[in-house]
């Protein structure tokens, strides 16, 4: 039959990786990072990503969801991700033993433009959850730490017990080579010396200087509102501010529409847009 | 918003591909019987047949239940492309995970080893719906389960002489549609006139050849006069169509889609008929031993309540009117700035199932009238 090529299955996006679940660090009462690592040695060898990809998780009976991937790039031999339980697939990959196996597929879309930001000053705003696709990047910046200009990180967390990574903050806090400031919403325990408010305070507490710089947000839709009005104050112009939106995904291929934002797909195009192809679409944020 | 494509629709004009590659055919209507007949010992055979007061497609095991005189059918043949819920693998849980997809069979689909299947009869309208798929589901990486049937069905079209109620296909620019049909009918007195488009539409006429004749010079004649006086009998309902993207750059905020709203139950049922709507949904499924079972895909609605719900109970479009807004959104502005096609091939169905009594041209005439 006279069909192109290219419409055959060598490009099958719906082909599994099994992986092997390697361990469970607890992050906070409904968060864990997890990690696994390919059944397959071979793949596990070839996996790259870019930071801010994601990548779709697998639990055959309780169906399949996207996460960003949360590790280093520069790790081989296993992955990260760090999932908040919240429903259906998530509850039960809380409960799952060491040594399960699942199947995984991935990596989609495009991450953070790590290539464009190389010798550049980097801010970075997390919100959350949202800190989950920005660690790779940040990892990747400390890794190679002369390939990059400034790092700055702000984060902002509901409450001190839902900040996430706990050890690292500490690490970043002490650094010479990060400026790194964090807020809460609240701290009822009164256990936080720190920032009290929504991320926006922090940009009291952080001098960001437009020139050479590339911000990359990742928080939830309310967020982004506030952060992105804060950045134009600062006068950092729209296609050097990056986001990562997060929309219903059922394929992760551009197939059954639910990530639809304008005219592109969250999980092709995205997850990582430029507040400039952002601002181009409707109902983005 | 982004920028407008040059063009709209400039596909559509290679969608109204040249009607014949080699001679022309006749195929008498008493031949038809036997046509199928013939067709069913090789080939699963679809076509559209009457089901009470309306028509469907269905299979057919006689020549006598085709009924090639139908004007619609409820559903389009979408259906046997992207089916209302496909497998797309099997596993078991145990003792490990495995797992397999039906599109591990590796032998190749012939016309003579029974993997293929031949729908007869689709119109034009749903004949450019199928191209429409073949693109829009193909934009970044192939859909495999659609291909795996898209390359498995023969497609015997047939041209519209009369407008069917509701449709708009003039306006869509899909009335003269043929290609993505491997044989093309034309009704003409007592016989089909036959154009034969591809190689596969040959190897099916080799296959049944006794029961075909050359077309004459005057049988092409008429056939010819037949299809263009359709300019004249098909109405134009919605002049400029080809503008609506352009003129869906303002509006976004408009009254028009609260009004809609409004009248519109959410049921979902307008894009469940519709040939050119695809979004689908994907569950798992476990067999009672709790050991096996299957992830499946249904076709989903974006005019259900959930469809942009995400984790934590954001809601990206919880009301009706943004929703409805979306579906014509998605048809009219955002595939045409994807692959440069707008997304409605003018067949009417939406218009025809709405219990709210929604109608499709009014709806698209109120927005070419800058209607807010
Ligand atoms: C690109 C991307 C990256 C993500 N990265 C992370 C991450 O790193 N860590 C993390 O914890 N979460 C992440 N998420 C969210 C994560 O996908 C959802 O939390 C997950 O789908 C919930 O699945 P569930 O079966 O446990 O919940 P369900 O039982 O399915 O539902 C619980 C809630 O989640 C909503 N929901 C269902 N399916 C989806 C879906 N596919 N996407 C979003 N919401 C959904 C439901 O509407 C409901 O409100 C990401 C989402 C996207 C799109
Ligand atoms: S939107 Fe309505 S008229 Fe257009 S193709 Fe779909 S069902 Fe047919
Ligand atoms: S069929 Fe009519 S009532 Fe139902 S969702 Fe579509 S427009 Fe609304
Ligand atoms: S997740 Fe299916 S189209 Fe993007």
């Amino acid at each position: 039959m006279t069909y192109p090529v290219s419409l055959r299955h060598e490009k099958n996006a719906y082909q599994y990786n099994k992986a092997r679940l390697v361990r469970i660090t607890p992050q906070t009462p409904d968060t864990n990072l997890y990690t696994f690592e390919y059944v397959d040695p071979g793949i596990q060898k070839q996996f790259t990503f870019t930071p801010g990809q994601f990548i779709l998780l697998s639990i055959f009976g309780y169906g399949e969801a996207p996460f960003g991937i949360c590790s280093s790039p520069n790790k081989t031999d296993s992955f990260d991700l760090c999932i908040r339980s919240v429903g259906k697939l998530t509850n039960v990959l809380q409960n799952l033993n060491p040594d399960s196996v699942v199947g995984f597929r991935g990596p989609f879309g495009h991450g953070w433009p790590m290539d464009e930001v190389k010798g550049k000053n980097i801010v970075i705003i997390g919100g959350g959850i949202g800190l989950v696709p920005l660690r790779p990047a940040i990892l990747d910046v400390i890794e190679n730490r002369d390939n990059y200009g400034k790092l700055q990180i702000m984060y902002g967390a509901r409450c001190p017990e839902e900040l996430l990574f706990k050890d690292e903050l500490y690490l970043w806090g002490n650094r010479r080579d990060i400026e790194y400031v964090a807020t809460v919403d609240r701290d009822d325990e009164h256990c936080w010396a720190g920032n009290i408010g929504v991320v926006t305070v922090l940009f009291d507490r952080i001098n960001i200087s437009p020139k050479d710089t590339y911000a990359l947000v990742c928080g939830p839709p309310i967020m982004y509102k506030f952060v992105l009005r804060e950045l134009e104050k600062i006068g950092l112009p729209d296609d050097r501010v990056f986001l990562s939106l997060e929309r219903r995904m059922k394929c992760g291929v551009g197939h059954c529409s639910h990530c639809l934002v304008g005219s592109k797909f969250v999980c092709q195009d995205g997850p990582v847009f430029s507040y400039a192809e952002v601002k181009a679409q409707r109902g983005a944020v | 918003m982004g920028l407008l494509p040059e063009k709209v629709l400039n596909e559509w004009v290679i969608i109204m591909a040249p009607r014949s590659t080699t001679s022309p055919l006749i195929l008498k209507k008493g031949d038809i019987t036997p046509f199928i007949k013939k067709l069913t010992h090789i080939l699963t055979v679809y076509g559209p047949v009457a089901k009470k007061t309306q028509f469907v497609f269905d299979e057919i095991s006689e020549g006598s239940q085709l009924r090639l005189d139908y004007d619609t059918t409820i559903l389009p043949p979408k259906k046997y492309f992207i089916p209302p819920q496909e497998e797309m693998v099997r596993f078991s849980l145990s003792p490990q995970l495995n797992i397999t997809s039906p599109l591990e069979e590796s032998e190749e689909a012939t016309l003579w080893n029974g993997k293929r299947f031949v729908i007869v009869g689709i119109h034009s309208c749903d004949l450019a719906a199928i191209k429409f798929h073949d693109k829009i589901l193909t934009q970044v990486y192939p859909d495999p389960y659609r291909t795996h049937r898209r390359e498995r069905g023969i497609i015997i079209g047939l041209n519209c002489l009369t407008p069917c109620e509701e449709s708009f296909c003039k306006s869509t620019m899909t009335l003269s549609s043929t290609e993505g049909a491997d044989l093309m009918l034309t009704e003409l007195h007592d016989s089909y006139y036959v154009d034969v488009l591809t190689e596969t539409g040959q190897l099916v006429i080799d296959y049944t050849k006794s029961l075909f004749s050359s077309a004459s010079k005057e049988q092409s004649k008429s056939v010819e006069q037949l299809l263009t006086s359709r300019e004249d009998t098909f109405p134009d309902l919605i002049p400029e169509f080809e503008k609506l993207p352009e003129r869906l750059q303002v509006g976004y905020e408009g009254e028009m889609w609260a009004r809609l709203g409004n009248r519109c139950f959410g049921c979902g049922a307008c894009t469940l008929v519709c040939p050119t709507c695809f979004c689908f949904d994907v569950k798992d499924r476990v067999e009672l031993d709790l050991n096996q079972g299957s992830r499946v895909r249904n076709w989903d609605s974006c005019q259900l309540v959930d469809f942009a719900l995400v984790a934590g109970g954001h809601n990206f479009r919880p009301t009706i009117p943004s929703r409805v807004r979306f579906r014509i959104y998605h048809k009219f502005w955002i595939e045409p700035e994807q692959i440069q096609v707008i997304g409605c091939v003018g067949c009417g169905r939406c218009t025809r199932t709405c219990p709210a009594d929604i109608d499709m041209i009014e709806l698209l005439t109120d927005i070419q009238e800058g209607g807010t």
